[in-house]
């Protein structure tokens, strides 16, 4: 059988067994064992345990389990809602203010956690019900956090951006570097739509009213004294983001010494300050940990092991030869793959969609001469907006949870603008790639 | 009490203690990394098997919570299919899937007592400077499979099968990341009530 016969039926097991209904990791584990007893020597499927083992025999990997302790410890705490109530109380004055402390604490939540629907939970829960109340429509309030949410896995510390250093052997700390720029990017496109879509909605609001005769809600007033009293409680946490950051950008210690902290002062801050030091605190925190730890864990298991039997079989290397046999020009290329991560993001989630693909487009990625830190951030936007697309749009559930009032129809057709601003926000990294590379330029560590 | 019912009910409770087993991995693994750190820094002193052991303890950790992940279906599947296609045909589907994970975990449960066993009677020891045995990192992840495996069996038996007889719209699942940010917005809920 040639290897593009083989490559084909490689792809429609693939197919079958993702939409059998297994989970995702069995599903690619199974593929790879039938593949293994058919086609490699009987001796592979012997030593599967070991391959597993030296998979995840990972000093990189070593960081996924511990910055989701981190994220689901201040997740746990009031923090979320804490930074949201004072960012909201420093900026009410400001057009749009209350949408904006929502976006902002968004941003600033997740360099505090890598995790998407952490960061949606964290700060819609109390974000979107005062959002609601103030009059925003229920999709902009709801748009506003699913997209928010999003910036966990750009803004460093980013569980995506390890994976994608992990599959294209890539500096962890550059990729992380590289995500701050394009972060900011978005978090002040962000800011700007939801500014002006404020006003706009509360103008329709105001001249809706007039015709009425119906009273607008009070306008918000804060005095100094309310303001700095949020600050006590945020400064541990804004200090363990500064730990974190100059640890791991200072070159102190590794990206898995600096979960390894994160987690470790994270747990005790949420003990120490919120009180979460009750079993039933604790519990929720343990337990959402070894669960999300785990299931994504299991899917790169079965990842490696899925591409181990590609590379073993020479379908990877024949793949990235017919792509470069194409002779397709750079942003030819480029939008192309595009648009299967974006197809891919309508079924699969980012971690399985990085350790699948990256291996086979990554020889032409190296051909064509791009810059694999800027494409780390491009795809891990991609990936952002799989992440409020349909159907598996991740944040999309997290929101109903949040206000299971509000059809899910409504909270995908708030999406639509930012995805359209995140689209904006690849071009932008086109037309001026330096917002991803200038930082990690500047970056003389390994 | 059924012996069925009983074996049901004892691996639900292995799993949930293994679940929570596989989390105080990863605080040990916080801790020593805080030690390895502040060791290195402040005293100097070299650290050979710090790394090593936490690198073990988490994939320990990973396999030793797989059961208690899939104990809420929480390992993310593709649902697509799920909204399109008629109940019983989803229901039939879903146990047909559920006994093909089972299959696989066996297989690899299998394996991973097999890798075991030769650790164990071998005396192997990692090839690093520390040169622990590698037996015990091996038996959890074959303890992770084995009950993973029973877990899906057991969910095989009670819920899938006896669903698609009945074929019911089956109920809507969300994969673990979900459960757990839904779960914490839940706790919040109820301790503000209290």
């Amino acid at each position: 059988m040639s290897v593009g016969t083989l490559g084909l039926l490689y792809a429609a097991a693939t197919f079958i067994f993702l939409f059998s209904g297994m989970p995702i990791a069995f599903a690619v584990g199974s593929v790879a064992l039938i593949f293994m007893y058919f086609f490699m020597p009987v001796a592979q499927l012997s030593i599967i345990a070991e391959t597993i083992f030296s998979e995840l025999n990972s000093f990189t990997l070593l960081t996924i389990p511990l910055f989701i302790m981190m994220g689901a410890a201040i997740g746990k705490s009031r923090a979320g809602s804490d930074l949201y109530n004072s960012l909201n109380r420093w900026l009410y004055k400001v057009p749009g203010g209350l949408g904006l402390a929502n976006t902002l604490a968004c941003s600033v939540f997740a360099a505090m956690c890598g995790s998407s629907p952490a960061t949606c939970s964290a700060i819609g829960s109390s974000g979107i019900p005062e959002m609601r109340k103030r009059g925003y429509s229920e999709r902009l309030a709801t748009g506003l956090i699913a997209a928010g949410g999003t910036l966990g896995i750009l803004i460093p510390p980013s569980l995506t951006l390890i994976l994608y250093g992990l599959a294209t052997e890539q500096s962890i700390g550059k990729l992380f570097m590289a995500g701050v720029g394009p972060g900011l990017m978005l978090t002040a496109l962000f800011s700007i739509w939801v500014v002006y879509k404020s006003w706009a909605e509360k103008n329709e609001k105001i001249s809706a009213n007039r015709s009425t005769g119906t009273a607008m809600p009070p306008e918000e007033n804060y005095s100094w004294k309310q303001r700095l009293e949020t600050l006590p409680r945020l400064a541990p946490f804004l200090g363990l983001i500064i730990i974190v950051m100059v640890a791991l950008y200072g070159g102190w210690a590794t990206p898995s010494e600096v979960a390894g902290i994160g987690a470790f002062g994270a747990l005790l801050m949420v003990m120490a300050i919120y009180g979460c030091w009750r079993w039933s605190d604790l519990k929720v925190i343990l337990s959402g940990t070894a669960r999300e730890s785990s299931m994504i864990m299991l899917i790169i298991a079965m990842s490696f092991l899925y591409t181990y039997v590609m590379s073993y079989l020479h379908i990877t290397q024949s793949a990235a030869a017919w792509m470069i046999s194409l002779e397709l020009s750079k942003w030819a290329f480029f939008f192309w793959v595009n648009i299967l991560l974006i197809v891919l993001g309508f079924f699969l989630p980012p971690v399985a969609i990085i350790l699948m693909v990256t291996p086979i487009i990554l020889p032409a990625l190296n051909a064509l001469g791009i810059d694999l830190i800027w494409f780390g951030v491009i795809m891990t936007i991609l990936m952002e907006m799989g992440l409020i697309h349909p159907p598996v749009g991740l944040n999309l559930f997290v929101i109903s949870g949040i206000a299971p009032d509000i059809k899910l129809k409504e909270i995908m057709w708030g999406t639509v603008p930012f995805l359209l601003l995140m689209a904006l926000g690849i071009i932008l990294l086109c037309i001026f790639p330096e917002i991803a590379t200038w930082l990690p330029s500047q970056y003389s560590g390994s | 009490m059924s012996p069925g019912y009983f074996i049901s009910r004892a691996v639900k409770a292995f799993n949930i203690a293994t679940g929570y087993l596989s989390a105080f991995l990863i605080v040990i693994a916080t801790c020593v990394l805080v030690f390895e750190v502040a060791v290195r820094y402040f005293f100097a002193w070299p650290t050979d098997w710090e790394i090593e052991f936490c690198i073990y303890l988490l994939i320990a950790s990973s396999f030793l919570a797989a059961a208690h992940t899939q104990l809420n279906r929480g390992h993310v599947t593709i649902e697509i299919l799920d909204e399109i296609t008629p109940p019983s045909w989803t229901q039939w589907r879903m146990a047909f899937s559920d006994l093909l994970s089972f299959l696989f975990c066996v297989f690899i449960a299998w394996n991973c007592w097999h890798l075991f066993y030769e650790a164990w009677d071998e005396g192997r020891m990692s090839d690093s400077s520390w040169a622990p045995k590698m037996w015990p990192v091996f038996a959890t992840m074959a303890v992770g499979m084995t009950s993973l495996a029973l877990q899906v069996f057991v969910q095989f038996i009670e819920d899938s099968l006896p669903e698609a007889m009945r074929s019911h719209h089956p109920p809507a699942q969300h994969n673990a990341a979900i459960q757990v940010a839904i779960e914490r917005i839940q706790h919040d809920d109820e301790g503000e009530r209290k």
